[in-house]
């Protein structure tokens, strides 16, 4: 066992010799208390009684002896947990709590990073790649910070009969998109940039949710050379999310050097290819 | 519309808001209306929103000169409810 084969596999060498911190799997941050016990079990009896929570929702375990790799590797294995990645690989996928029980969300983030890290999870890109998912436009997980980021995003339908023409919605709406007329909302489309809300502030739910979807920030980065993900799709209905997943590490693996951030060859390609590419990738008739 | 009680939370935050109306509630038949008085800004977003959620009726909610709002509830388990 190399120490490259050994670092795809989630072992960073540390400092001390012959030590290594394993990483472990985590999508979306949520962990079972099984595999949590897993976790405690295997850090009591191999490790140096502490784990390290990382700045990506994950967990590792430091000071694993080299000679307990394999049994550290087969006991998590058993117990329900993966081992993480490092390298040029799409890493461990971030999540906030979303809709599911977040009173702000409009899409259950958690389910959709389970969803990316099942589907993506380890993928081989020429540098490292990072996904986050949120489920509003309050970005709690900093889609803007990653490879790629989804922000959950909605188009509001309006029912007159439930408004009680408080107006609140035209006082919160953000984008200024929605004017009273004769005391009744009237929203503009064009200015809408469907964060929902109005759907969320809505006291009688005559905002209610119509269409849902994701928006897309690409090219986000912290690092050495830190920069914000620019949008890359404003309104990406779910269906579509996998293809663009798809269609950034296609463009990634095409263009990309060894070690490259996906946002540097973005920039150094241009943004009018990539986003050529994405849209060919989410076409509705696609 | 009258109100049987009013609650003022212009000056309180999340969570105590929540604590407040829900003591007040309680302390309410089903269909009684509730005045509250709430400040702008989350609290607007947010309180009116969760009471609906909680099954309440939302039945006005106005802005006042001042930039605070005025919030009548009616406390859910009347019967005729529409919703």
């Amino acid at each position: 066992m190399d120490i490259a084969e050994l670092k795809k596999g989630g072992f960073l060498k540390q400092l001390q010799k012959d030590y290594f911190a394993v990483r472990l799997r985590v999508a979306g941050g949520n962990l079972t208390l099984e595999q949590l016990e897993t976790v405690h079990q295997v850090a009591k009896k191999y490790g140096k009684g502490y784990i390290h929570l990382t700045t990506r929702q994950g967990i590792e375990i430091p000071f694993i002896h080299f000679d307990h790799i394999d049994a550290v590797r087969g006991e998590l294995f058993a117990g329900g947990i993966g081992l993480g990645v490092c390298g040029g690989t799409v890493r461990g996928v971030m999540a906030c709590q979303g809709s599911y029980l977040c009173p702000h969300g409009h899409l259950d983030a958690k389910e959709l990073s389970r969803q990316i890290d099942e589907q993506f999870f380890a993928a081989q890109v020429p540098g490292k790649f990072k996904i986050s998912v949120a489920g509003c436009n309050r970005s709690c997980a900093k889609p803007q910070e990653n490879d790629l980021g989804f922000g959950g995003v909605i188009k509001p339908v309006f029912r007159e009969n439930d408004c009680i023409g408080c107006g609140l919605c035209a006082d919160i709406c953000p984008a200024a998109a929605i004017l009273l007329q004769d005391g009744y909302p009237l929203l503009d489309r064009e200015k809408c940039i469907n964060c929902g809300e109005c759907v969320t502030a809505c006291p009688t739910a005559a905002w209610r949710q119509g269409e849902a979807g994701v928006r897309v920030w690409a090219g986000g980065r912290i690092g050495r050379d830190p920069k914000l993900g620019e949008v890359a799709v404003a309104f990406l209905p779910l269906a579509k999310i996998p293809a663009a997943i798809e269609a950034s590490l296609g463009f990634f693996r095409e263009h990309g050097r060894s070690k490259e951030r996906f946002g540097k060859v973005i920039e150094r390609i241009g943004w009018r290819k990539y986003r050529e590419v994405m849209e060919r990738a989410v076409r509705q008739d696609a | 519309m009258q109100s049987g009680k009013t609650l003022d939370i212009t000056n309180d935050s999340c969570p105590i808001t929540f604590v407040k109306i829900k003591l007040a509630l309680e302390s309410l038949a089903a269909g009684d209306i509730l005045e509250i008085l709430l400040s702008g800004g989350e609290a607007v977003k947010n309180v009116p929103r969760s009471l609906r959620a909680e099954g309440h009726r939302v039945v006005a909610l106005e802005k006042q000169s001042n930039g605070t709002y005025r919030l009548l509830v009616e406390k859910e388990g009347a019967s005729g409810k529409d919703s």
